[in-house]
């Protein structure tokens, strides 16, 4: 077999291709695994260079016809804005027309004759998007006041969720790893359906670790609206920016309100709503918990004041990821969470909305990447992909080798520094030290004065006058 | 990574043992400078008394004083000015042409004619110099005075002008200056200090500046120095982020004087469109205001709306006036606007994704970082319009120009608007949204330190203003005799 047909087995059908075993995906020798993922690049470049008009502009304006270099990947990745590139009205004016042709120019699957014409609500165009198309578009949370959209497709999903229990097996030690026919209960921290990534993953632990829709027990039990996750993060921006006319609220919206309030109000007991009808009941059983840290945080918290200590039965899981995230984490928080739930380890994990999978923290504090995740870390300012060997520091980029569909190469808001040389873990893929930052977190930190506005700036200054205001 | 050594400055004398070591702005040099916890016993003027040598001068004096130090800030004379600037070019966001233009014009500032206006237009200079009476209609004969303060100045970095401002300010208001260094301009307020140490080392006016460097929020410092006992005013340019450090230390006793952080923007009526000479005028005139002193002032213009309509027609001449206006950028002169420093990463990104929207914008420029326009179809900024920066300009189509409106916030500073007449129409309206001055189309980075600033008047509010009040039984019904 080529190297080529090698490699497209590898990014096409993960599993299969390392025989269901996350050692090998993890212990390839880094020559080999250079070798194989520039030739999936190659593989994914060819296939998708002339499919997606926005990549065809960019190849085409690079004057770039095959990608035999990691620096070829480089000049051919996306900035990560790429995905809310569209003018900011599309979505303030519900002008879904206009925003499926935009989305229409990132993805192969043709999306332009779906009748969105009538949609209003973001809801609604995804319910068609879903419904009308292979397409399950996943949005981003909007921390920075607009949504970017992600055109991921069904059977991309599959693949990604065909995955969970191979590497989140990996990870674990030997004699915590469940057998093929054991499940979770999976408490998972969030609502129970949504289009944001976040949510849109949470199909993978509900199918392949809890198995069954009765051993999957969100903390909201209420989906969550993309519409009011929008508006929220509109505020935030009007806030930010010192907009001072009031946003207009589509009137669909309003006329929403009720159910809105619902949701407020049972957000403000959930915690207490997942102790008493969800956590009562799975004492000494097998579960897998995951969320964000300050949510695993408060579960803990709200446990250990209820006098719950080891809650769960052994060979539980708790898994977290996406740090802080602004939230205030108490010293030894992740003690009081392994002590609450009764487990080992915390698994720590390092993702986000523009990858499929998720990374796993070793044992020796090491983010180990995925095979099929090719790191391109480059330099902060020029966006030169920096030398593959030794240790390097710079802005994250990567390229998803899973994504068949639209263009998996993207450049990260994030610094990370990586190693290229085996980890002490004794695994050899390439891994990423824990002290990953946004970059637009550093920007202040450097006692600057100007006189021009900076609009992070403005947002840590409101976050920081609110919190001290109370 | 070249390393500068710098000093404090407190009341006439140099500091400069217990050197430690900061990190410079974008790495090319790092900056040594006296411990700030070994100058914490130094640098508050304690007594609040000792600012009564300053009111010994007369009014003239201190202006005599000013533009005797105005002249010895001589680029081309004065040693300290010199070094500073060539250490400057290590600190500093501005390029090396730009940053030389504005080293040998600071000076100006000081000139008579400048530093009297600076204290007769916000205040008035018989308020500074003397008690002032007036008679009140209840009878009662009050004397008004505008007197100094002991205030601490953080002042922004992005030109030498700032520093040299606030300067002029401390002096004409009778008062004691502390200024905090800025990271990205740490030298020339030092030079300033050490030239008036220089010809006058024992006049009240040097003996009530000091200049020394912290990192903004190093609190076991800053709580000690941020006290109603040490100070009585903060003048705090621009940065939140040093911003939200000061606000924990307001209370009452001391005073908080934020000139915050600001962004500019330009409306430019359909007038402009009336002939190609008239369009190659306002290119010209709008490529001043965005790339004058490379963008880097909140002064600088980058949202332009222009009320060509928002039809395809619209747009074509807008893409027009686009080309226009780059081809404009690109002409200024090199002391004036050059190809910036440091390009921020992702800005650039966020142009190179708008390249692969041809439907709905038009990037002019921007392929090798030397600055950009671009040309939004549909009438509404870029999302990212809030980081404009490094000379790139966003045109935004609008039918007329009160449209432009949608686009003014708090934060918004100056509007360039041509024509001229437009100014009168818009004038009323637009400070409501939160537009704080306007101006002739092309003068947007130039300015007179007389007038209002941030919709304040931050040398009215530096003053204290004291009042004495007489008042005779005989004509004000006194409160003790009522019954």
């Amino acid at each position: 077999m080529s190297i080529h047909e090698d490699a497209l087995k590898m990014c096409n059908n993960p599993k299969e291709y390392f025989n269901n075993d996350g050692y090998n995906a993890h212990h390839m020798p880094l020559e080999e695994l250079h070798a194989m993922q520039l030739a999936g690049a190659q593989a994914r470049f060819s296939a998708l260079r002339d499919q997606i008009p926005v990549l065809q502009s960019v190849a085409d304006n690079l004057g770039i016809d095959k990608v035999d270099s990691f620096e070829a990947i480089g000049l051919l990745l996306f900035p990560h804005t790429m995905y809310k590139s569209y003018p900011s009205s599309f979505l303030e004016k519900s002008r879904f027309t206009d925003l499926t042709k935009w989305l229409d120019r990132l993805t192969a699957v043709s999306i332009s004759s779906l009748p969105v014409g009538d949609c209003e609500t973001i809801d609604e165009w995804l319910d068609v998007l879903d419904d009308e198309s292979q397409l399950r578009v996943l949005h981003s949370s909007g921390t920075s006041g607009t949504m970017s959209f992600l055109p991921r497709t069904k059977r991309e999903y599959e693949t990604f969720f065909g995955l969970t229990r191979m590497c989140l097996l990996e990870a674990l030690k030997e004699e915590l790893r469940p057998g093929d026919n054991d499940f979770f209960h999976v408490i998972s921290l969030g609502f129970s359906t949504g289009r944001s990534g976040a949510l849109r993953a949470q199909q993978a632990f509900r199918e392949q670790l809890a198995g069954s829709d009765d051993r999957y027990h969100p903390l909201h039990d209420v989906p969550m609206s993309s519409d009011v996750m929008y508006m929220a993060a509109r505020l935030r921006r009007a806030e930010a920016r010192g907009e001072i006319d009031s946003l207009v609220v589509n009137p669909k919206i309003r006329a929403r309100r009720q159910e809105f309030e619902e949701t407020q109000r049972s957000l403000a007991q959930s915690i207490r709503r997942l102790f008493d009808e969800v956590i009562a009941g799975l004492i000494d059983q097998r579960v897998f918990m995951v969320g964000m840290w300050s949510q695993l945080q408060a579960v803990a918290g709200e446990g250990l004041a209820r006098g719950i200590t080891e809650a769960f039965a052994p060979g539980s899981i708790v898994q977290g990821g996406g740090g802080a995230k602004g939230a205030v984490m108490e010293d030894g928080w992740e003690d009081d969470v392994k002590r609450f739930a009764g487990v080992q380890r915390f698994m720590n994990t390092y993702g986000m909305s523009e990858l499929m999978s998720v990374n796993y923290l070793c044992e020796d504090d090491r983010f180990h990447l995925q095979p099929w995740i090719v790191p391109m870390i480059l330099d902060p300012d020029s966006s030169k992909p920096l030398p593959r060997a030794g240790v390097q520091t710079g802005r994250a980029g990567f390229m998803d080798l899973l994504a068949q569909t639209y263009w998996g190469g993207f450049i990260s808001g994030d610094e990370v520094t990586i190693d290229w040389l085996p980890c002490r873990c004794g695994r050899t893929s390439p891994n990423l030290k824990n002290d990953i930052r946004r970059f637009s977190d550093k920007q202040g930190g450097d006692d600057k004065i100007n006189c021009a506005a900076a609009d992070e700036a403005h947002g840590a200054a409101i976050n920081f006058l609110a919190s001290d205001l109370g | 990574m070249a390393t500068i050594t710098g000093a404090a400055f407190i009341r006439g004398e140099i500091y400069s043992d217990s050197l430690v070591t900061f990190g410079g702005r974008g790495g090319d040099a790092s900056f040594l400078a006296p411990d700030p916890m070994s100058l914490l016993d130094h640098l508050p003027l304690r007594d609040p008394g000792a600012l009564r040598d300053l009111y010994e001068l007369k009014f003239d004096d201190i202006v005599d004083y000013l533009v005797e130090l105005g002249e010895g800030l001589d680029l081309s004379k004065n040693e300290f000015v010199q070094e500073a600037l060539e250490h400057s070019y290590l600190m500093t966001d501005m390029t090396p042409p730009l940053l030389h233009r504005q080293y040998s014009e600071f000076r100006h500032i000081f000139r008579r004619e400048f530093v009297r206006q600076m204290a007769d237009v916000p205040i008035g200079i018989p308020l500074l110099e003397d008690w002032q009476e007036v008679q009140l209609s209840d009878g009662r004969l009050a004397s008004i005075r505008a007197m100094g303060a002991r205030s601490l100045h953080i002042v922004a970095g992005n030109s030498p002008f700032v520093t040299a401002i606030t300067i002029v300010r401390n002096a004409i208001t009778r008062s004691d200056a502390i200024i905090k260094l800025p990271s990205n301009d740490p030298l020339t307020a030092l030079a300033i200090a050490r030239t008036m140490a220089d010809f006058a080392p024992d006049h009240p006016l040097t003996k009530h500046l000091s200049v020394a460097y912290w990192k903004g929020g190093t609190e076991e410092f800053e709580q000690r120095l941020y006290l109603p006992s040490n100070l009585e005013k903060i003048v705090a340019w621009g940065g939140f982020a040093s911003l939200k450090h000061v606000t924990r230390y307001i209370h009452p006793g001391l005073e908080l004087i934020s000139l915050d952080p600001k962004r500019s923007a330009t409306v430019i009526g359909q007038e402009a469109f009336a002939s190609e000479a008239s369009m190659r005028e306002v290119a010209r005139r709008a490529a001043s205001d965005m790339g004058s002193l490379n963008q880097l002032g909140c002064t600088a213009a980058r949202v332009i709306y222009v009320a060509c309509g928002t039809g395809i027609e619209g747009v074509v001449k807008l893409n027009h006036l686009g080309e226009m206006i780059y081809e404009a950028l690109l002409g200024l002169p090199g002391s004036i606007s050059s190809k910036p420093k440091r390009f921020d990463p992702e800005l650039r990104d966020n142009i190179r994704v708008l390249k692969s929207f041809e439907d709905y914008y038009t990037v002019i420029g921007g392929e090798e970082d030397e600055g950009a326009v671009i040309v939004s179809h549909a009438g509404e900024p870029v999302d990212f319009h809030t980081s404009l920066a490094g000379r790139v300009a966003n045109l935004v189509p609008i039918d007329k120009p009160l449209d432009a409106l949608r686009g003014m916030s708090a934060y918004t500073q100056t509007i360039g608007i041509y024509p001229e007449a437009l100014k009168s129409e818009l004038r009323d309206i637009l400070p409501l949204y939160g537009a704080q001055r306007m101006v002739s189309l092309g003068y947007a980075n130039t300015g007179n330190s007389s007038l209002p600033q941030d919709a304040i008047e931050p040398t009215r509010r530096m003053c204290k203003w004291i009042v004495d009040e007489s008042c005779d039984p005989a004509r004000i019904p006194a409160p003790w005799l009522e019954n």
